[in-house]
């Protein structure tokens, strides 16, 4: 697989002056977003700034959504969340989102249910996560904070996505734990050629794996560019990141 | 010792019958938080369906099938316009609407197939006893005892061995993950609930051997089957068999016992179950359908 972005390219995702509102709360304001096929980027900013909302909007789950949302060249905006799925999006949601009461292999058969059959399969996923094929017959309520983090991203990948949405994947993880998951685990998918969309408050780690940055202040995005300008811009970090 | 044994048959036959009605309601309650009062017409178009099927001559067993395709199909217009547009809505709402449809099908039916009692003329294999110990015993019963608890034990493995079932029970736990992953759930939903119509209407088949089928009937077997689904507990699918099993029994022995007050002392040893295990027989867990 090819690993370089490929900016000119027609976007996997892209955002024209979206705003997102739960009833009369307006969360996102006028967003405007392209993601390259194979980019990377991260979106970072306070709690409260509405970057969940945004992953929310992207897969129509709950929040009413004004503007256009592009995914793979198709309008998607308010479109039913199955059928976005099957353009090709993947969420590992905040919180994991695994499925307590099925077993490992069965949050992960789960993925293939509805999509055809693609690179990705069952023993794929047991062969880079070697941790859950020794799990795969147990409950996912008994699995540590790391081993879930490793299924739900294993059961994006099942769906056959070229675009994964992480959200928060840090969050509850021990420091080591982050580490290995979001830069070594996602950055080699990354790597061979996958669109990644990180949503973070982790912000070196967040760096790390991403080249690019957006920035969400106040419901707006505060800026957007390469992740090297983050670090040396004081007044952003102190501002909108609590750096 | 006859006696009694044929005593623990038509009470096992009868928790057989409550049992697979109580499964229909209580999946639809578990799995989509939808409680349907309307499940005794599923019941009583069933036993209707059965005696007349039996009548017309045709192989009998197909009746039991066709009981099931015909209220399915009810199920599945039924889902389209109301139910799905108050799956949503508050318990009282739903309540409301669905006892308010079983009024209307009650009526529809006494209309269709009049007032009186038929009892299905059974088919011949079906016919006649079996003598245990010198005491007889319809063989009807034991039919019904056998098919019951197979037909609950194929609704067991699909919800609990098939992947099929483990997208129900997603959808349970988080329908917009399910969502995420590529799947349709409200075609899942409509597909559990056209399920739950089915199985009222083959209960309803499997007991008009045994009950035979008039107006007033589906109220009948709703209270039972909402008193099972309660008192073995919102959602376990072992709760619910070992409830049929505990109110099919005590709803027999004490006919046997208390003939004058069969009722009083079988509802009265519920009320006492319940207040001494308020979340039923055994209290949901992880992986219970």
């Amino acid at each position: 697989m090819s690993a370089a972005p490929d900016p000119a390219g027609e976007p996997h995702l892209s955002l024209s002056g979206v705003s997102a509102h739960y009833g009369a709360v307006e969360v996102l304001r006028d967003i405007s977003l392209r993601i390259a096929p194979r980019e990377a980027v991260a979106v970072l900013g306070r709690n409260g700034v509405g970057k969940t909302t945004l992953v929310n909007a992207l897969f129509n789950l709950g929040p009413q959504v004004s503007g256009a949302i592009r995914l793979m060249g198709q309008e998607v905006t308010g479109w039913p969340t199955h059928r976005i799925a099957r353009l090709g999006a993947a969420l590992v949601p905040q919180g994991r989102g695994v499925f307590p009461n099925l077993t490992v292999a069965e949050n992960l058969q789960l993925a293939s249910f509805r999509n055809r059959p693609g690179t990705w399969t069952l023993e794929c996923v047991f062969d880079t996560f070697p941790g859950l094929a020794e799990r795969r017959a147990s409950f996912s309520s008994s699995l540590s904070g790391g081993e879930r983090q490793l299924l739900a991203i294993g059961r994006a990948l099942l769906t056959q996505a070229r675009l994964l949405v992480l959200d928060e994947p840090s969050e509850g993880l021990a420091p080591l734990m982050a580490e290995e998951i979001i830069v070594e685990q996602v950055g080699r998918l990354a790597k061979e050629g996958m669109t990644v969309l990180l949503v973070e408050q982790n912000v070196p780690l967040a760096l790390r794996l991403c080249p690019r940055a957006v920035v969400l202040g106040a419901h707006e995005i505060a800026f957007d560019g390469p992740s090297g300008d983050i670090l040396a811009n004081p007044a952003l970090l102190r501002r909108h990141l609590g750096v | 010792m006859g006696y009694a044994i044929v005593q623990v048959l038509n009470a096992l036959s009868f928790s057989a019958l409550l049992l697979l009605t109580a499964l229909g309601l209580s999946v639809v309650l578990s799995l989509m938080n939808f409680i349907n009062l309307a499940h005794g017409s599923f019941y009583l178009l069933g036993s209707y369906i059965a005696v007349f099927w039996f009548a017309s001559g045709a192989p009998w067993w197909l009746a039991f099938p066709v009981a099931f395709l015909a209220t399915a199909l009810a199920g599945a217009l039924l889902e389209r316009f109301p139910f799905r547009g108050f799956y949503a809505r508050t318990h009282l709402m739903q309540v409301l609407l669905t006892y308010g449809l079983s009024v209307v099908f009650a009526d529809l039916m006494r209309w269709g197939f009049g007032a009186q009692i038929l009892s299905p003329e059974l088919p011949e294999p079906l016919q006649g006893v079996v003598f245990l110990l010198d005491m007889p015993f319809p063989v009807y019963r034991l039919f019904l005892i056998g098919v019951g608890f197979f037909l609950a034990g194929i609704l067991w493995v699909l919800l609990d061995r098939t992947l099929w079932g483990a997208v129900v029970r997603a959808s349970v736990a988080d329908r917009g993950m399910v969502e995420t992953l590529g799947i349709d759930t409200r075609r899942v939903l409509s597909a559990v609930l056209v399920l739950s119509a089915g199985l009222g209407g083959v209960s309803g088949a499997l007991g008009a051997g045994m009950l035979a089928a008039y107006p007033g009937l589906d109220e009948e077997v709703l209270i039972l089957a909402l008193v099972t689904v309660v008192v073995g507990g919102l959602g376990t699918f072992r709760g619910t068999v070992l409830s049929a099993l505990v109110v099919g029994f005590a709803l027999t022995f004490s006919k046997v016992w208390f003939p004058e007050f069969a009722n009083v002392v079988a509802f009265s040893a519920m009320a006492v179950l319940l207040l001494l295990r308020p979340a039923g027989l055994v209290a949901p867990r992880l992986r219970q359908v």
